[in-house]
């Protein structure tokens, strides 16, 4: 299912692209937890996410899905456990360290990752949002950077207005820019932060879609949280379901629609008694 | 010539502002408990940056000052140019730029998160008057606090400038006591704390009034806070040159 | 006390942290070269952008420190001794830290907001995720950009304020113009220009490190309110810090 020659990138592949095991799961996650003071986000999570597969995370608001995503880049770090990407521990490494920060920047590299509202740069046109990554990564001449942004861009939907600024954009648009953004290095995994969230239910359906194009066509590993049952039903081939910090049910969607977990069942069901308290 | 425009009507909506936020002084409803804690918010904020801004000046005009002096051999006069410099000029100026970057900056910045947040048109929905509750007790706020911190940074601008001229630069501690009384006149104390009050009331009321014209979004909080302090040094130091040749023209 | 050890706790964390910072940022500020654009553009915004207020504000302080001075030194009979006053006081002291604390504070209000506003919308952990080091591409040219600007305002400063100065002294207080000049020509030396450029290139860097590291280190959950807490830190922080300094240089090239 993973189609191998995408992992080269095609374009400039950083130092570290497509070396270390090639062979091995997109992510393993193991025994990881992390805590903010007395407040235990994460209790010992382990999960392996399949190359190629596109994974939702499920659950109430709170429950650290935020939190698993950005232990996977190393925007945080776990307090206990491993994190594997293509095998090499993120968690252990130190940004402090020249050589270390130098791993994760080359594993970073293999990602795309689409923020909640947008994160574009306020200081850029939509063109240079999409064509930074290009241009500090790759050799490609402007002519050619030029030639994959309007790709991306059209990609995603967008044709004309690539002279304006994100604050001039809608907020469907400003999030289509960051996916375009998030694609531009044709990177291995996409990370996706509620990508639902403030939007409406025909915009939140059409980026849903473009999530399926983009796997089908690119071969992208899509890892999306969302509390967004009709998304994780459109989408997912694999559900997982993260509650006070554990993870509750973890598998194929049809495997795990058809275990009938209660906090799946109660979550899809929007009902208020369950094994998920509100606090 | 736009600009000019743009100028000359925020300058209006200042002015119409101003004369709000006095209304809304002299009618009720008030709410005193409300400016006592701004108040008291203030001064423990504002007392350590103030005090550390003036000081310094003290110990500057003796450093610099007493070569001077000496040159036309009157070290003697040194504490009388000191004591009425600090207490007429440089301490309510100082005290009150200070008041403006700590106090000012962050009561735009207080009002300018209550208004992205909606908690400016949520009071106005519960019927509260957003000026008189958020503004009017942090410019009365101000214009109280900043003569008091400039009597505290008077005292602490003078000892630093007797410490740099005494045990330091050798100047003869009688004399220098002696001329520093003898030149404050009453006159320039109050000069010194009239200039206070009036930066104090400019810092609030521009602070109240750039907080409330955020419109969207945190970078403009940020702006709010930034424009306060940059406008009010304007102010203070045209409102002081202005003072100066006014108390010239009459010799005080 | 208690709660008094948690304070100083809390400050003492803080303190160690923004040393980590500083270091880090010097680290990546001298070892690399900032990107040409980002430098360029925050260089014009820090001066160029400066260039309007310090220009208004350094003619009332110049005429200001004539009209001032005028009514203490007549107090003495020292009003002749004005030129003197307003080249070693004016120069060497009030010129350039007016500079320093004012562009400072601009300069440091706008870093500090403009870093806190891309740390809440996630665009620093864009940057981060992109495999790009913010610390090269967002905080490095600003500290480039403030630590180049301060002094060459600072310079600009003194010769708008003494400028001031002489035209307070010899057309609103009718003083010899020719006694101002010959005061000026014997007390200022270049060098004192020169010093009070260097003291503008270190404070200048201490105001961009000290505003970029509150803008920096904002939390991403504190929204809005923390782009405004943070410009205020900076701000203030920035321009007490000026104060502090300016003394303790002042008084090794001088006292």
């Amino acid at each position: 299912m993973a189609k191998t020659e995408i992992q080269t990138h095609g374009l400039g592949s950083g130092p570290g692209a497509g070396t270390a095991g090639d062979a091995a799961p997109a992510v393993v996650l193991e025994n990881v937890s992390k805590s903010f003071g007395d407040h235990h986000v994460l209790r010992g999570v382990s999960l392996t996410i399949r190359r190629g597969s596109i994974t939702v995370m499920l659950g109430p608001s709170g429950t650290g899905k935020s939190v698993l995503l950005r232990c996977l880049v190393g925007l945080l770090k776990p307090d206990t456990g491993r994190v594997l990407v293509f095998g090499e521990d993120v968690a252990a490494l130190d940004e402090t360290k020249a050589k270390d920060r130098e791993k994760l920047f080359a594993i970073r590299r293999r990602f795309g990752m689409l923020f909640q509202d947008g994160a574009l740069f306020d200081d850029m046109t939509v063109y240079d949002n999409v064509a930074f990554p290009m241009r500090l990564h790759t050799d490609l001449s402007e002519a050619e950077i030029r030639e994959r942004v309007i790709d991306k861009l059209h990609r995603v939907g967008l044709k004309g207005g690539e002279q304006k600024f994100p604050a001039e954009l809608s907020g469907g648009m400003r999030k289509r820019v960051a996916f375009a953004r998030a694609i531009a290095l044709e990177p291995d995994i996409v990370l996706c932060d509620e990508p639902s969230s403030g939007l409406d239910p025909v915009m939140s359906a059409t980026l849903d879609e473009l999530i399926m194009e983009m796997h089908r066509s690119l071969g992208i590993t899509f890892i999306i949280i969302s509390h967004d049952t009709a998304e994780a039903k459109m989408v997912a081939d694999t559900i997982g379901m993260l509650a006070n910090g554990h993870l509750v049910a973890f598998g194929p969607k049809e495997e795990v629609f058809r275990e009938d977990h209660p906090a799946i069942h109660q979550f899809f069901a929007r009902e208020t008694q369950g094994p998920i308290k509100v606090v | 010539m736009k600009r000019l425009i743009d100028f000359l009507e925020t300058l209006g909506a200042l002015g119409a502002f101003a004369w709000q936020v006095f209304w809304s002084t002299l009618t009720s409803p008030r709410y005193f408990k409300e400016t006592l804690r701004m108040m008291d918010v203030l001064v423990r904020r504002c007392i350590i940056p103030v005090g550390l801004a003036v000081a310094p000046v003290g110990a500057v005009i003796s450093l610099q000052g007493i070569d001077v002096f000496k040159l036309f051999g009157a070290e003697r006069m040194l504490s009388s140019f000191l004591g009425t410099a600090i207490v007429r000029e440089y301490s309510p100026a100082l005290a009150s730029v200070m008041v403006a970057a700590q106090a000012g900056s962050s009561i735009a910045a207080r009002i300018g998160t209550m208004k992205v947040r909606g908690q400016i048109d949520a009071l106005a929905v519960m019927g509260v008057d957003p000026v008189r509750y958020v503004v009017v007790p942090g410019v009365i706020a101000c214009l109280v606090v900043t003569p008091l911190l400039s009597v505290i940074t008077n005292f602490l601008g003078i000892a630093s400038g007797w410490f740099f001229a005494v045990p330091i630069g050798g100047v003869d501690h009688g004399a220098f006591m002696e001329h520093l009384t003898a030149q404050i006149t009453a006159a320039d104390l109050w000069v010194g704390l009239g200039k206070c009050a009036l930066f104090g009331l400019g810092v609030g009321v521009i602070a109240g009034f750039l907080g409330l014209r955020v419109k969207h979004g945190a970078a403009s909080v940020g702006k709010a806070a930034n424009d306060t302090v940059v406008n009010t040094i304007i102010l203070i130091l045209l409102t002081d040159y202005v003072v100066s040749m006014m108390l010239l023209g009459m010799g005080l | 006390m208690s709660k008094l050890a948690a304070t100083i706790d809390a400050y003492w964390n803080k303190g160690l942290a923004f040393l980590r910072f500083a270091a880090h940022a010097l680290r990546t500020q001298l070892t690399t070269l900032p990107p040409r654009d980002a430098f360029v553009s925050q260089f014009v915004d820090a001066g160029w952008g400066s260039l309007g207020l310090l220009t208004m504000l350094t003619i009332f302080a110049g005429l200001n420190l004539s009209v001032q001075s005028y009514g203490s030194f007549e107090r003495f009979g020292g009003q002749d001794l004005i030129g003197m006053f307003a080249g070693i006081g004016g120069v060497r002291e009030l010129f350039p830290v007016m500079a320093a604390v004012v562009c400072g504070a601009r300069i440091g209000a706008n870093l500090a907001a403009s870093l806190a506003n891309m740390r809440i919308s996630e665009q620093i952990d864009a940057f981060e995720v992109m495999a790009v080091d913010p610390m090269r591409f967002l905080v490095a040219p600003r500290l480039w950009a403030a630590t180049l600007a301060l002094p060459l305002l600072c310079g600009y400063a003194d010769f708008i304020g003494l400028g001031a100065s002489y035209l307070g002294a010899v057309y609103q207080l009718d003083l010899d113009p020719g006694s101002f000049l010959t005061q000026v020509q014997d007390q200022v030396r270049m060098v004192d220009v020169f010093a009070g450029m260097f003291k503008g290139l270190l404070m200048g860097w201490m105001v961009a490190i000290i505003a970029c590291f509150h803008g920096y280190t904002v939390k991403a959950s504190d929204g809005a309110e923390g782009v405004g807490i943070s410009t205020n830190l900076a701000i203030v922080h920035g321009a007490v810090l000026c104060i502090v300094v300016n003394l303790l240089l002042s008084w090794v090239m001088y006292g």
